[in-house]
């Protein structure tokens, strides 16, 4: 599964296609045809800021769900909510989230 | 004479259990030797529990006896998804994570039941961790679609949808984070019920995205359903979200006509990309509403194009949230997509979770505008039908589209709104159920039950899935 390939997907198809990378994980790279995507090698760098280690196997699937992720969230990104506040409510007289 | 009574629906068996013509102790036993039957097949229960079941029905006869008539589930045997924690009975939440884990106190919703007279005979499969829509449970087996058990029963409340459909009892507790009660209930082909968000308390059901989690009934009929939701609605000790709203008496609503009310019909984005077979179905139950008088116009919705983005990072920011410990102390005995999803939550942004949330007001504006102009909306609760079990792939219209996109298109928009929406049966096609999904504003389940009893009326649709043929089946593998 190459880059190209994955900003075609959406973040189930990526998720389906992740099993099979979950399957191939153990292969050589050579053999499994796949180059590192830069949603890898930033899960990796991330482990100081997550505190988890990120197995090998589950680099790729786990990259690629938060690239797809990532990549259909641009419209809510750029969606404008001016004032608008988050719908969780807290509540200061009891400290809970009601 | 009991088989025949557990194809009836609680509202139908009540006055017998009352009158004292049915026993609950006939009704559990009866329950329980079709589950025995049937559940080899069909893998709907994680945990039978027929001794407790037996011994609380001899205890209902006896109540029954005295006078202390409780009310409509009285007696009734019901099933419980195995995400809500029952005091002494194993809950797993469909995973290996929680197999040994014995709750020392049952969930309120169980509470609330079980103070009504109802009957669990069990706990359902589900898919694991409430985290997927087909119940194809990597520990525990699939749950199998009674109407063709090569399929998904939808999920991921499946084998609660299973259990109803299959007459394994008259009705059963689901959650719905993103449409978990309704699909299943679309596929299996009985009533799926998702409250507004705090008309239920979510008290000890284990959590998959808080903010958005739901808990509401699998039920036989529309009137079914309302007799659950009377059971379980209302504020909560304990639970701050449970809201503290009037309780309206939703059985006696159900006799009003619906000549008059407005209903939304929102082509736009809810009748795109759908099997046609669906959408016939739902454009005939349209014609049945304009035959009952009602008023029934086109609406907009604008912005639902972000609702999928919305509920990936809230669903995987929460989900992982939660399951943090249970990551840190053995991550290798989740399933493997539940892991990867799991595993993806740590590396979103907050500020792509705060924006979803933020979203999810101005969402709530834009549904409180359109309910404003029509008192309920009517849609296709799914655009598919079923995969085999196994497969991924379904064809929504003239798009192949992946399970989970597809399943959840529909629903997610009144989970991230938090209003009551419903999936009743439409019909037939080709040998399988199809649902129709109406929705309505917050706190209106009155007006939400009593179109759904209306169109389920005209509709005639009879829900107990034609399962006769897999007694004398080999046993599904």
């Amino acid at each position: 599964v190459t880059r190209r390939s994955r900003r075609a997907l959406t973040r189930r198809e990526w998720l389906q296609t992740g099993g099979a990378a979950l399957a191939v994980a153990a292969l050589p790279p050579t053999a499994a045809g796949q180059e590192p995507s830069g949603f890898v090698e930033a899960a990796r760098c991330m482990r100081p800021l997550t505190g988890a280690e990120l197995p090998p196997p589950l680099a790729e699937p786990v990259a690629g769900l938060v690239e797809v992720i990532t990549q259909y969230s641009a419209p809510l990104r750029k969606l404008d909510l001016g004032e608008m506040e988050p719908a969780t409510r807290f509540d200061a007289r009891s400290g809970k989230q009601p | 004479m009991s088989e025949e009574l557990l194809r009836q629906s609680i509202a139908q068996v009540a006055p017998l259990v009352r009158r004292r013509h049915v026993s609950p102790v006939e009704l559990v036993s009866a329950a329980l030797r079709r589950t025995e039957a049937l559940n080899p097949r069909l893998n709907a229960f994680i945990t039978v529990t027929a001794d407790a079941a037996l011994e609380e029905a001899r205890a209902a006869e006896k109540e029954i006896a005295r006078g202390k008539y409780r009310g409509p589930l009285h007696g009734i045997p019901i099933s419980i998804k195995d995400m809500f924690a029952t005091r002494g009975v194993r809950t797993t939440a469909g995973s290996k994570v929680l197999a040994d884990w014995v709750p020392d106190i049952d969930a309120a919703a169980v509470c609330r039941l079980r103070a009504a007279g109802a009957i669990s005979i069990g706990k359902t499969n589900m898919h694991e961790f409430a985290y997927g829509v087909t119940n194809d449970n990597p520990h525990y087996g699939p749950a199998r679609d009674p109407w063709d058990p090569k399929k998904v029963p939808g999920g991921s409340s499946g084998g609660s949808g299973v259990a109803v459909a299959a007459a394994m009892g008259f009705a059963s507790l689901g959650s719905d984070t993103g449409g978990s009660i309704r699909i299943p209930s679309a596929l299996c082909g009985t009533v799926g019920l998702k409250p507004t968000y705090g008309r239920v308390t979510r008290q000890g059901a284990i959590p998959l995205a808080w903010s958005i989690d739901h808990v509401g009934p699998l039920a036989k009929s529309v009137e079914d359903a309302a007799i659950m939701l009377q059971a379980l609605a209302g504020a909560e000790g304990g639970d701050d979200t449970a809201a503290d709203a009037e309780v309206p008496d939703y059985r006696r609503e159900l006799r009003k006509a619906i000549s008059g009310l407005r209903i939304g019909v929102p082509r736009a984005y809810f009748y795109e990309n759908v099997d046609p077979k669906i959408l016939a179905t739902v454009e005939a139950a349209i014609g049945e509403l304009r035959r009952l008088h009602a008023n029934v116009q086109e609406v907009e919705i604008p912005r639902l194009e972000n609702c999928s983005a919305m509920e990936a990072h809230i669903t995987l920011a929460e989900a992982t949230s939660y399951h943090e410990k249970h990551l840190e102390a053995g991550a290798d005995r989740y399933g493997p997509t539940v892991r990867v999803n799991l595993e993806a939550g740590r590396y979103l942004l907050a500020t792509d979770y705060v924006k979803s949330q933020r979203a999810r007001t101005l969402l709530s504006r834009l549904f409180a505008d359109v309910f404003r102009k029509v008192d309920v909306l009517i849609t296709p609760t799914l655009p598919a039908f079923p995969p085999v079990i196994g497969d991924v792939w379904v064809q929504s219209g003239g798009m192949r589209e992946h399970v989970v996109d597809a399943f959840l298109r529909f629903c997610i928009p009144f989970n991230l709104a938090g209003l009551p929406a419903i999936s009743i049966p439409g019909g037939i096609q080709d040998g399988l159920p199809v649902g129709i999904q109406l929705a309505a504003g917050a706190f209106q389940e009155s007006t939400l039950l009593r179109v759904a009893h209306a169109l389920e009326s005209a509709i005639g649709f009879k829900a107990t899935a034609p399962v006769e043929q897999l007694f004398s089946a080999p046993q599904a593998s």
